[in-house]
């Protein structure tokens, strides 16, 4: 094995040492990364400091790559692939913290993976955190899996998006035009193409969503547990963000959220590139393998 | 030089903004330089918690935490395995104890709660096992202007029992020990101002252990449990949170007046040791005093 693949807590994040990702990574290499992600769901690269070319060349290593967004004007203008995400100032009281979210879990295909690289950061502050979905689900009793395994959500698009659409024409998604944003339907509980392990997928704070077939205050409910239970510290890994470091994820497994602690005043820039994905698959369709739970 | 606990090269490293910093440069083994104690002691006052994962601690953890105050016993009960000594609080998931994977500060059901804690954690798992701490003073500090005149002036009952069952520390049995000099044979509920003022920095802080506190005195049930949850919630949002992955050896002290946390149980069944000895604190006050010994 060429790579040095360490995990970072007892159920998500690995940091990997022995890549050099300014360069063509091998076949074998590439593979080694894909399985670490599959298994660990986030993988940290130290000390990398890439270029906005060397950072497109390696997401696209790993899969061909879309748009910032499905929306127009969303990337650098330059370089359309790269998202630069605001940096929330420190919160006071009001908006919900954390702002958990799964990146374009609005459209039919969301992102598979995104590759974040820290290009300007403080060195306290603006750490990041993922939840494993599938270390949650795990953990939930096999009745209220079951329960679980039958929703479906209906994910909607930011607002802003379709105005963009209407002001700066097409966005473009997976090689296609994107005219216009309905409500999206995924299951709740998805299955990983690789490794069969269930997941949650929701996007809490970012797009408003809400449980097909449930009232409103049940599929509150659920949601509201569901937040609680998958943001346990037991599932979740906190980056700290250090010159030059990337960060890459698998989106579909997955949560992510900003801690937005960051003082006023100080740079905190990253960029990312997201991957091209296909539709998520839930339990019991004919993709899903039935691979038992662990 | 190492023999005398140095720190002429202590190095400092902020971890988050708010609470948390990593101490390096210094050894604690042995008797320490007096100017080295009031850096550490300072340093801890401002972070909240301080991680000092080469300070080379040795086996006599309780030796080390005299050199900065009174040592008191590990609680106020009589625990079965403090291996001989009642001020050393032994954890080891081995023997089936060790685990609190829930939020708060050690011993808020007493009216003298401890001032700092020393944590040496001398086996890890390969991966797991991080400590989280909260910072009660950011979480204070973070509230709307509004909700600061609010919660100011409240008091709030800590109760032992608050607990539950899930005290995995050996609790179960007579409540008999020692406290700060004076002996232990019930532990009644104690009042606590919900905002307590640190007695060294004049930092205010949301006290409301999210384990112990049962209620607010003067609100509804129903008010208490909407505020409480509201407040315990807050306290523990990530940007008031430091999380840390240990290495062997590893020694913490943080201000338990001042923070609280949690140690996160993601690693099953693999091993991990550690051993705690607090320091003596004094009654925790508010901005309008100490709160009166509420009838409960």
């Amino acid at each position: 094995m060429a790579l040095d693949i360490r995990p970072v807590t007892g159920t998500i994040g690995a940091d990997v040492a022995g890549a050099d990702l300014t360069r063509p990574l091998g076949e074998r290499v590439l593979a080694e990364i894909r399985d670490a992600l599959a298994e660990h769901s986030v993988l940290f690269f130290a000390d990398q400091h890439l270029t906005t070319g060397q950072h497109l060349a390696f997401s696209r290593q790993l899969g061909p790559t879309n748009p910032a967004h499905p929306a127009p004007r969303t990337g650098l203008s330059d370089h359309p692939e790269v998202y630069v995400p605001v940096t929330h100032p420190p919160v006071s009281g009001g908006a919900p913290s954390p702002r958990w979210h799964v990146d374009h879990a609005y459209m039919a295909e969301p992102s598979a993976v995104a590759v974040l690289r820290a290009v300007d950061v403080p060195e306290a502050g603006g750490d990041t955190l993922w939840a494993s979905t599938a270390a949650a689900y795990d953990a939930l009793s096999p009745a209220f899996r079951r329960f679980l395994d039958q929703l479906v959500v209906v994910h909607h698009a930011p607002p802003d998006w379709t105005r963009r659409v209407a002001e700066y024409g097409p966005g473009r998604w997976n090689d296609e035009p994107v005219h216009g944003f309905g409500p999206v339907e995924h299951p709740l509980v998805t299955v990983h193409p690789v490794t069969g392990r269930r997941q949650i997928l929701l996007n809490p704070n970012v797009t408003p969503s809400r449980i097909k077939g449930l009232g409103d205050a049940e599929g509150a409910l659920i949601i509201d547990f569901l937040v609680r239970h998958v943001t346990r510290p037991e599932y979740v890994v906190r980056h700290h963000w250090t010159p030059g470091s990337v960060a890459v994820w698998d989106n579909l497994a997955t949560w992510h959220s900003v801690v937005a602690d960051t003082p006023a005043g100080t740079t905190r820039v990253l960029h990312r590139v997201s991957l091209q994905g296909g539709r998520p698959v839930g339990v019991g369709t004919r993709q899903d393998r039935g691979k038992a739970t662990r | 030089m190492t023999a005398t606990g140095s720190g002429a090269r202590l190095t400092l490293r902020p971890l988050t903004p708010a609470i948390g910093a990593e101490i390096g440069g210094v050894t604690l083994g042995g008797p320490l330089d007096p100017q080295l104690v009031r850096e550490i002691w300072s340093a801890l006052l401002h972070h909240q918690v301080l991680f000092l994962p080469d300070a080379h601690v040795g086996d006599d953890l309780r030796a080390v935490a005299e050199q900065f105050g009174e040592v008191t016993p590990a609680w106020p009960v009589i625990l079965g395995d403090t291996a001989g000594h009642r001020e050393i609080a032994q954890f080891d998931t081995a023997t089936g104890r060790g685990k609190v994977p829930r939020w708060h500060a050690d011993v808020t059901y007493v009216e003298e709660p401890p001032a700092v804690s020393f944590l040496h954690v001398v086996e890890v798992p390969a991966a797991g096992g991080d400590t989280q701490f909260a910072s009660n003073q950011a979480a204070y500090e973070s509230l709307s202007e509004s909700w600061k005149r609010f919660v100011d002036p409240l008091v709030a009952v800590h109760d032992f029992h608050g607990w539950g069952n899930g005290w995995g520390n050996g609790h179960g049995g007579e409540l008999r020990g020692e406290w700060n000099g004076r002996a232990i044979d019930d532990l009644p509920p104690v009042t606590h101002p919900v905002v307590r003022v640190h007695p060294e920095t004049g930092r205010k802080g949301l006290y409301v252990d999210p384990a112990a506190t049962v209620r607010i005195v003067g609100l509804t049930e129903r008010e208490s449990e909407a505020v409480l949850r509201f407040l315990q919630e807050h306290l523990v949002r990530p940007e008031h949170v430091v999380r840390y992955r240990w290495r062997p050896g590893g020694l913490a002290i943080w201000d338990q007046r001042a923070t609280v946390h949690y140690a996160v149980d993601d690693y099953g069944d693999a091993r991990r040791v550690s051993r705690r000895v607090s320091l003596r604190g004094d009654r925790p006050f508010g901005p309008f005093g100490v709160p009166a010994r509420e009838a409960v």
